[in-house]
């Protein structure tokens, strides 16, 4: 999912850091609305526990694997905005000390899994979990059916930054955004059942710590439940 | 033992063994979008890293450690680092505005 440089030009690669710069000032100012002492040992968890499940490709298909993107992981243990923020963290540590995803794709990296994978997916996780029962199996589900949805979003994303900025002008955008969308969907099987057995296990342990959680106990900086 | 203490001791674990053991038998096949790009014939367009040559690039594979060793160190260094920064910088923005009433 690491975008190396030259798949997107340089411009719509420039336009995207800024983006996600942005991005990460705004999702600062809405952390600071929730932050506590219990946040911040759990975000620092999340975003380590993000970078090592990375670190862990799968075999999806013969000559292809795929690993733990953990947005909606990360956005409903710690929200949204802790979540834009533990994910940019995670992409700087793992382009400038371990030589993974462009320098300059940094920007297209942060806003495809920190913009929609995990604030795009915690959105979808809310839309779910507003028709559930609001249990904590149902907070389980959701995050699983939210983070599997997850994975072919954040491609779609990547398909739009193509077809804006690809450099490879003699491959058909159409194309390339089914492989995409079919090759995503089932990496996304893996994410949807790695994040329905951390989700599960923490939020029966702990679900006044889960942000997602009917249970949560703290401050949101968006409703949960209309 | 104290219930956070405890759930953070279990988070640990459960992060060290995904970094440090799991990793170990991590797929070297390409990933999705690099699967895509040699399908679609866009790979060529991918350039090597600014940043190959660094100590710990491609989680450890230029430490003369042998991969076991490598993917190990790479893996601490990298969970120390990104809990190290997210716990600096939530400190720094929470700075003095800190509101010791709001903690739960």
């Amino acid at each position: 999912m690491h975008i190396p440089d030259g798949f997107i030009g340089v411009g719509t690669s420039a336009v995207a850091g800024l983006g996600a710069a942005g991005g990460f000032a705004y999702a600062l100012r809405q952390v600071r609305r929730y932050l506590t002492d219990r946040l911040v040992p759990l975000a620092a968890l999340a975003a380590a526990f993000v970078f090592a499940a990375q670190m862990v490709n799968f075999p999806v298909l013969p000559g292809m694997s795929g690993h733990l993107i953990g947005g909606v992981l990360a956005a409903v243990l710690v929200g949204p905005s802790a979540a834009y923020v533990v994910m940019t963290i995670v992409l700087i540590v793992q382009a400038f000390l371990f030589a993974d995803g462009g320098l300059t794709a940094l920007g297209l990296n942060i806003i495809n899994m920190a913009g929609v994978a995990a604030v795009g997916g915690y959105f979808v996780y809310r839309a779910i979990l507003r028709l559930s029962s609001g249990t904590r199996n149902a907070v389980a589900v959701s995050a699983c059916i939210a983070a599997f949805l997850s994975v072919p979003m954040a491609a779609l994303a990547f398909a739009g930054e193509f077809a804006i900025g690809g450099t490879a002008s003699s491959v058909s955008v159409s194309s390339v955004l089914w492989a995409l969308l079919t090759t995503h969907s089932l990496i996304g099987l893996g994410e949807g059942v790695i994040t329905f057995f951390v989700i599960s296990a923490v939020v029966n342990a702990r679900p006044d710590l889960v942000y997602g959680s009917p249970d949560f106990v703290g401050e949101r900086t968006e409703a949960l439940t209309s | 033992m104290n219930r956070n203490v405890a759930l953070a001791l279990a988070a640990v674990t459960v992060i060290l063994i995904t970094g440090v053991v799991l990793s170990q038998f991590s797929s070297s096949d390409p990933d999705g979008l690099e699967y895509v790009s040699q399908q679609q014939g866009f790979d060529d367009a991918a350039q090597d890293h600014t940043l190959d040559d660094a100590a710990l690039a491609d989680y450890g594979e230029n430490l003369d450690q042998g991969p076991v060793v490598g993917t190990a160190v790479a893996a601490i260094t990298g969970l120390a680092a990104t809990a190290i920064i997210t716990v600096g910088l939530l400190w720094l923005v929470r700075g003095r505005h800190h509101d010791s009433s709001r903690t739960p």
